[in-house]
């Protein structure tokens, strides 16, 4: 089983980014479980989503405290994010000079505030980060091709799924390990 | 049929869409919101028809549904916590005079404090209105459920609560088998009768002096129970279309059982982990589920006892000065002394398998003994 | 106008002899006849239908919990649109308790939503059923159980037909039965509009009003014609005073009831004053949108 967390604040579009992960994966054919993470939210304060991954039912009915992977839509949040040992983290940044080389944790970025942007997704002060990031996350994790992606988006996303995919193909090519 | 990545609430809305609902009354609250949005959209977009009231409170959503349903119609509301506490007497009445009102409860802990997470106490405290009670442990069962309790509930003139932990699987998506046509032979099949017809004036719920009162009760009390021999009956009907069994109490794992884990809603699916991981350590362990809590499954249960040297109940629900309330029902209605009562996981709190596997041992090794309330901290 | 001779209603229901709500009912179901669903709350009405097995309105009846009226006859109302049966009359009818208190959230919501029922409050200015009980229906000066004499009521009574107005329904009148065709026409008019409409009746009541059973209609009469009671309607917005009070000196009104044996002086002149300040507010709407 896999355990992905993703993190943003309110606006950027976590839970949905949770959801169509989760539904990207079910395409592939494995088992899936969307767990948002329902709190006092608000435009801005933390956001949680997490998705569960296997080859078989999903049975786990309790909160995920570190998952194995987490795709960071706002790295300001990065200090209070739990990560299991060895796990990867996928940042949305465009600097990575602040990261430390770590052996138990394996870093990658994207400039996805940039590639949001490019797309017309979302406005400056808010780029709509979530669809570039699930790009880059197929990159990185190899688990779904690029093509279920792009359908996933077709069916939950209407007219504007052009261009969120093209949003995903631009991290897919740009993302780089730290 | 196909296979969506849904939630519970999702769940219910696609089985209230499919279930051929004349009227849904309804008021908001988290964390059933999404059940009622979810339907309210159907009807705009015209694939459902039924008329929504959006009355302006939960005693009026009862209220609403009250007369829908007996003026025949078929009748879906939704609630949790603070509303269906609030709808409380209209509850009863609901119940006693025998309309066959679906509705679905979002499991959510009783204020104060605020809450919004997951308690089964809400609905538990509604035990005694006559309701038959459903619990349901994930999205698919649900949705499932939904269909069979229009069903049952016309079958046996008695309204139905399915009950859903708040979040853990209102909110929690997985993959649900939604039927097309194939639900039809079965859904379409409707029991409904109106109380209130111009042709035949009667008066439903008059004075009753006790001469009266007793025998309606006597009545009702016996509408109620013939439930689960119903809800059998509906079920194999259900099976066949489904190829999914629905029993009042579910069993997982060996016969004979060193421990047995009786569990209720979320906690189910949590601990079927807990079951395995005990058998791998050759404890013989066994999960016993309860998903129907009213009538309460007392034979259902004694047989799934059976040749259990102990029993742990986990109770995501507490009644103050007492204990958990699954526990007390099982001991009141089977009589037996080797069980012992877990209340945990309130207020949302986390019950991991491990949780679980930890008091399993603890019992059989003898260090707890008394009913126990779990948390280890934040 | 002829007073529809048939009789829904029977005879033999359980009504205090000289009941104004007995009366009211009669003339309603007169008027909207037999495809006529009523729901009753707790209320004078639950006692006065029958007991178990009984059913004196002579039409189906529900009765449900205190506050619910207004939603359960919504209730009804959406099941009948979804049957397509659009040739029954759902009504409420309820005290004024069941109206002007514990009901009136139920009862905005409805208008609100402009649900398709009648919503009729017979109102005996007081918790009657329960033996005689200051209700916010009660008139300023009032003895009842809960204002005894000397402290008896000192607010003014609730305006509910102003209250049902700020929701804009199409239909709102007030009756009595002392005029029965007035109030079969309301009804009848009632029946013939869509949404929501209320029916307001005063409705005296012997043994709490303390009074001669005989003098029911009287009473109604003379509050109509000292100007307690005022007769209008506001239909689609407009208002239409049917009847202009005489101002009959209205301390004949009061010496006639024993529930106002021991008002103060001053309270009857707050009364008095009370009725002409609601007069005044009454004529100033009637000439601005009439």
């Amino acid at each position: 089983m896999k355990e992905i967390g993703l993190h943003g604040r309110g606006g950027q579009g976590v839970v949905m980014a949770g959801e169509l992960l989760a539904n990207i994966y079910f395409k592939e054919g494995y088992e899936v479980q969307f767990m948002p993470s329902y709190g006092a939210e608000r435009r801005g304060s933390p956001s949680n989503a997490y998705v569960r991954i296997d080859n078989k039912r999903i049975l786990y009915r309790y909160s995920i405290k570190a998952p194995d992977e987490i795709i960071v839509l706002n790295v300001t949040l990065l200090p209070n994010l739990l990560l299991k040992e060895g796990g990867v983290a996928l940042l949305n940044s465009s600097d990575s000079s602040n990261l430390k080389k770590s052996d138990k944790i394996k870093f990658f970025v994207v400039d996805a505030n940039r590639i949001a942007l490019e797309c017309k997704l979302g406005t400056p002060a808010i780029p709509l980060v979530n669809t570039a990031l699930l790009g880059a996350y197929c990159k990185i994790s190899g688990d779904f091709s690029l093509d279920t992606l792009k359908k996933i988006y077709e069916e939950k996303m209407g007219k504007k799924a052009y261009l969120n995919i093209e949003a995903a193909e631009k991290a897919y090519e740009s993302v780089r390990e730290v | 049929m196909k296979r969506l990545v849904l939630g519970g609430n999702d769940a219910v809305a696609y089985a209230v869409k499919q279930s051929h609902v004349d009227v849904v009354s309804a008021y908001p609250i988290t964390p059933q919101t999404s059940i009622i949005e979810k339907i309210a959209s159907f009807i705009a977009s015209g694939d459902m028809k039924a008329r929504f009231i959006k009355v302006e409170s939960e005693h009026s959503a009862m209220a609403a549904a009250m007369g829908a349903s007996a003026a025949g119609g078929r009748v879906f509301t939704a609630t949790s916590s603070q509303g269906l506490l609030y709808m409380h007497e209209v509850l009863h009445w609901a119940a006693g005079a025998s309309l066959p009102i679906v509705m679905a409860n979002a499991n959510r802990a009783v204020a104060p404090p605020w809450s919004i997470w997951a308690e089964q106490t809400d609905s538990l405290s509604q035990r005694d209105t006559g309701w038959i009670q459903f619990y349901a442990s994930n999205s698919q069962e649900a949705y499932d459920i939904l269909f069979l309790s229009f069903r049952l509930a016309e079958r046996v003139k008695n309204p139905v609560m399915v009950c859903m932990d708040g979040f853990l699987v209102t909110h929690t998506k997985e993959p649900v088998v939604i039927f097309g046509d194939e639900i039809e032979e079965f859904i379409s099949v409707k029991e409904t009768t109106p109380l209130l017809e111009v042709d035949r004036p009667k008066a439903i719920g008059a004075l009753a002096f006790p001469q009266d009162y007793m025998p309606v009760k006597i009545e009702q009390h016996k509408r109620i129970s013939s439930a689960l021999a119903e809800f059998k009956t509906l079920s194999d009907q259900f099976e066949k279309i489904s190829s999914r069994r629905y029993d009042p109490v579910y069993v997982y794992g060996e016969e004979n059982a060193d421990i047995v884990i009786v569990a209720m809603g979320s906690n189910a699916e949590t601990a079927h982990l807990a079951v395995d991981l005990l058998n791998r350590d050759g404890i013989k362990s066994k999960l016993v589920k309860i998903v129907m809590f009213r009538p309460f499954p007392k034979d259902e249960l004694i047989k799934a006892f059976e040749g259990a040297e102990k029993i742990a109940v986990f109770d995501r629900n507490i009644s103050m000065g007492k204990g958990g309330i699954t526990k007390d029902e099982i001991v009141g209605a089977l009589g037996i002394n080797n069980v012992v009562g877990i209340v945990c996981g309130l207020g949302g709190a986390d019950v991991t398998e491990n949780d679980m596997v930890k008091v399993a041992k603890d019992i059989l090794e003898g260090k707890i003994q008394e009913d126990m309330i779990l948390w280890g901290g934040r | 106008m002829i007073i529809p001779k048939e009789e829904i209603m029977k005879s033999n229901h359980l009504a205090c002899p000289g009941c104004g709500a007995a009366l009211a009912m009669r003339l309603a179901l007169k008027a909207l006849g037999k495809k006529t669903i009523v729901v009753i709350p707790a209320c004078c009405w639950t006692i006065i239908n029958g007991t178990w097995g009984n059913n004196f309105a002579g039409v189906p009846v529900f009765h449900t919990a205190f506050a619910t009226t207004a939603a359960v006859a919504a209730g009804i109302r959406a099941t009948l649109e979804m049957q397509g049966k659009d040739d029954i009359t759902v009504m409420g009818w309820a005290g004024d308790g069941g109206t002007f208190d514990i009901g009136l959230q139920a009862l905005s919501g409805a208008a609100e939503r402009n649900d398709d029922i009648i919503y009729v409050c017979y109102d005996n200015e007081a918790y009657m059923n329960t033996g005689i009980q200051r209700s916010s229906a009660t008139p300023i000066g009032a003895e009842t159980t809960t204002t005894p004499s000397p402290i008896v009521k000192d607010r003014p009574k609730k305006d509910l037909m102003e209250i049902v107005a700020a929701h804009d329904v199409p239909y709102i009148a007030s009756a009595t039965v002392a005029y029965p065709t007035d109030l079969i026409k309301k009804f009848q008019k009632a029946k013939s509009k869509k949404g929501f409409k209320l029916i307001h009746i005063l409705s005296p009541c012997p043994p709490g009003h303390k009074f001669p059973e005989n003098k029911t209609v009287e009473i109604s009469k003379l509050a109509v014609e000292t100007g307690v009671f005022l007769l209008y309607e506001i239909e689609d917005g407009k208002y239409r005073i049917n009847k202009k009070p005489k101002f009959k000196d209205l301390d004949e009104y009061l010496d006639i009831q024993g529930r106002f044996r021991n008002t103060p002086k001053e309270q009857r002149e707050a009364l008095k004053e009370a009725i002409k300040k609601r007069w005044e507010y009454l004529l100033v709407k009637a000439e601005h949108f009439g």
